[in-house]
């Protein structure tokens, strides 16, 4: 939708809001403030009332059934209009009354809708209010049913008499619900979908209105429920097609994080009447004392965004971390440092705690069954003709000749340590950054190995989310040149250099060849689609000829989720 | 005598109230757009200036008298609903005001329509059979709610976004006969 087509649905969802009496203050203060500040608002505002006016009494929805009356030049309208208020032939009126005219214009069907007219039709103004506020305390409106709780994960709930599980149907004008703990999912008829945090108190008001008392949601709005609001004990949040997130705290304060889209955040604290506007990327606190708001950051990790009870994924738009499931956990920090597995002997997990002596690749692809997620490892060597990658027989061709040799395993980490040179323990460094750690985790593969990954299986776990992308960086560490044992030895003769590739389905995606500990690392940013299977990461020995001192690492390998 | 004179004057206010009304009434609907409000401020408008018809000097502005009263009955109107807070500020209608006479008169209201024929035929039957409910046989959202099976605020999502679809199409067209 372009930004003007947004803005279109907007004012013409105000404008007839207010022609049919069903506006409230803060729609309204919505329609004056884009009014006061946006010509386009004023230009199409204008339309739109002349749109209206027109249908109402232009005949136009006739004219177009009844091609005979378009171009006939009768002026419908006149002659409506002075059968409407001529005066009648026989008035003998000998000074004007204004009667006259009113008499004739007051029989119009319009005054049924009139507020007006339906109170004069009353026996006394006082009974009929008195009526009505009778039948709205004694007779409450029924509420409908407007949602369904779609799934829930440690969800409990302390609504006494009220049953509440997944597939609940909840209805519209019913007392607030508790969520004391878990999260629950609701899923309006307009498919608007609301994600809840407990503990929160959340009330449905209408069928595309609901109010938090407190507690947090997130909120991801279609097309189709534009416009729907949530609401706060002391703000009005309007969606303008968007995904935001709302946490209420119980002494009153309001923060609202917009992430996709555009929403109004509409509040009247103490007299501060607040109509703000936000976009994707910021956020806003409201302070229920004294109605003020300020800027905050933006945080886009702090809100649980999606659930999913089968697979038990509580995601709050975190991405997913290779390198933990190379240390055997679920993509989201389960996994252990140090943890991996050997390319030539994978039966299992191991612990990689010391460095090794040089090991002897066995030019197989090894699938592994330890975890859904790896599809298998392999040392990488062209000598032998293409290398098969994957468990579903795919290969490259263009793997180089090595020495078929590698140097401890494939682990969630990047350190080295040992060696010829008894080079002490240490963590892999690119450009200054250390990694190998849980704030900046790495997937430690020095040269030659080369490891694949099944995104359908993670795809399968994680249903309800996307695979967009896989980001990583890639370099030698930069560290072999902090040991003077190195520098003054074998690197005066000999600068290693490694090659990394990407490849999809066998197919190479990025490639980076004779790399040295001097280069800088590079950046990786493939793009995925749902027909992607195979992700293989592969660092092999460059031209050099040798794998000694290939201190490679992927850095930061991490896949990319949107919202299905 | 004094019949014929009053015959005359009823003839002459028709003649200049007929071909200008829409314009009168658009004018009133602009700066109150809750459509039953500005259809009671158009009849005590219609009122007054039949009561003041005298006052009217002839061959000057009959729109620009017209919208000046109504202008004056907007006001009144406001006063006796003090509390409610859904009327545009003098601000708001000021800026309504110059935006509407910036437009070039009766032929861009001639022409809007026109125009607007033409979009409401590329609309839907879906979408024709609503706006024939609602504008033709007057029904109100309830009874179009009643007819369709659809929620209130269904109906009115519906009904905003048909607008909002003739918004567009009108506009488009407009520009392309350098109305705007």
């Amino acid at each position: 939708m372009s930004n003007h087509d947004s803005f279109f649905k907007e004012i013409a969802y105000l404008t007839c809001l207010s022609i049919e009496g069903k506006i409230d203050e803060d729609h309204f203060a919505r329609l004056e403030n884009l009014l006061q500040t946006k010509p386009l608002a004023r230009e199409c505002y204008l339309m739109l009332i002349n749109n209206d006016l027109c249908l109402h009494d232009c005949d136009v929805i006739r004219c177009f059934s009844d091609e005979s009356l378009i171009d006939s030049g009768i002026d419908l309208q006149g002659l409506a209009d002075y059968e409407r208020i001529a005066p009648a032939i026989e008035i003998p009126q000998k000074e004007p009354q204004p009667e006259l005219i009113q008499s004739v214009q007051r029989q119009k069907v319009v005054f049924a809708f009139s507020k007006r007219s339906l109170f004069t039709l009353a026996v006394s103004v006082a009974a009929i209010l008195f009526f009505v506020i009778f039948l709205r305390v004694t007779s409450p409106q029924p509420g409908k049913e407007v949602a369904i709780i779609s799934d829930s994960i440690h969800a409990k709930w302390a609504n006494d008499g009220v049953p509440v599980s997944n597939g609940s149907r909840l209805m519209d004008n019913t007392p607030p619900l508790l969520l004391r703990e878990g999260y629950a999912e609701l899923l309006f008829d307009n498919h608007a979908q609301i994600t809840i945090q407990g503990p929160a108190e959340f009330q449905i008001l209408e069928s595309d209105m609901i109010k938090l008392n407190y507690g947090r949601l997130y909120s991801v709005i279609p097309p189709e429920a534009y416009g729907f609001q949530v609401s706060t004990p002391h703000s009005k949040i309007i969606d303008l097609g968007t995904e935001f997130g709302v946490k209420q705290d119980m002494d009153g304060d309001t923060e609202i994080h917009v992430l996709k889209g555009k929403t109004v955040l509409v509040s009247g604290i103490k007299g501060k009447k607040i109509n703000i506007e936000l976009s994707e990327g910021q956020a806003r606190k409201l302070d229920g004392a004294t109605g003020s708001v300020r800027k905050i950051a933006c945080n886009r990790d702090s809100l649980i965004r999606q659930i999913d009870s089968k697979s038990g994924l509580i995601w709050k738009g975190q991405s997913f971390s290779l390198a933990d499931v190379v240390g055997d956990g679920n993509g989201f920090g389960t996994g252990a440092i140090d943890k991996g597995i050997d390319p030539v002997d994978p039966a299992e997990f191991k612990i990689f705690a010391k460095g090794t002596d040089a090991l002897q690749g066995d030019a197989e692809y090894h699938p592994f069954a330890g975890h859904p997620y790896i599809d298998g490892v392999f040392v990488p060597n062209g000598e032998f003709g293409p290398v098969q990658i994957s468990s579903e027989g795919h290969q490259f061709i263009d793997f180089p000749v090595t020495d078929n040799q590698y140097w401890s395993g494939i682990f969630n980490g990047a350190w080295h340590e040992g060696g010829g040179y008894k080079i002490p323990r240490h963590n892999f460094r690119l450009d200054g950054a250390i990694y190998g750690t849980i704030s900046n985790p790495a997937i430690c593969m020095h040269a030659n190995q080369g490891i694949t990954f099944d995104l359908n299986a993670i795809r399968s776990k994680t249903n309800v989310l996307d695979i967009t992308r896989f980001t990583a960086k890639v370099g030698l560490s930069e560290s072999v040149f902090d040991h003077a044992s190195l520098r003054l030895g074998p690197l005066k003769v000999r600068v290693p250099k490694a090659s990394f590739y990407v490849l999809i389905d066998g197919q190479v995606k990025f490639e980076a060849v004779d790399r040295g500990p001097e280069d800088k690392p590079l950046d990786i940013g493939i793009e995925l689609s749902e027909s992607d299977r195979f992700l293989t990461l592969v660092a092999s020995q460059g031209s050099d000829g040798e794998n000694t001192y290939d201190w490679a690492l992927f850095a930061e390998p991490f896949l990319h989720f949107e919202m299905r | 005598m004094q019949e014929f004179n009053e015959k005359n004057k009823a003839k002459k206010f028709m003649s200049l109230l007929v071909p200008n009304q829409r314009r009168i009434h658009a004018f009133i609907a602009y700066l109150v757009p809750n459509r039953s409000d500005a259809e009671d401020i158009l009849q005590d408008t219609l009122s007054e200036m039949w009561n003041k018809f005298d006052t009217y000097e002839e061959n000057s502005n009959f729109v620009a008298w017209g919208t000046a009263i109504a202008r004056f009955k907007i006001m009144s109107h406001q006063k006796r609903h003090r509390s409610s807070r859904l009327y545009f500020d003098l601000s708001t209608m000021d800026l309504l005001q110059t935006e509407a006479e910036s437009k070039k008169g009766s032929r861009y209201l001639e022409m809007q329509i026109d125009i607007l024929k033409r979009c409401v035929k590329k609309m839907s039957d879906k979408e024709k059979e609503y706006l024939g409910l609602r504008y033709e046989k007057r029904l109100t959202f309830r009874g179009i709610s009643e007819e369709f099976g659809i929620s209130m605020q269904g109906v009115h999502k519906a009904i905003s976004l048909i607008h909002a679809q003739l918004l567009r199409c009108v506009r488009f067209n407009m520009q392309a006969e350098d109305l705007l």
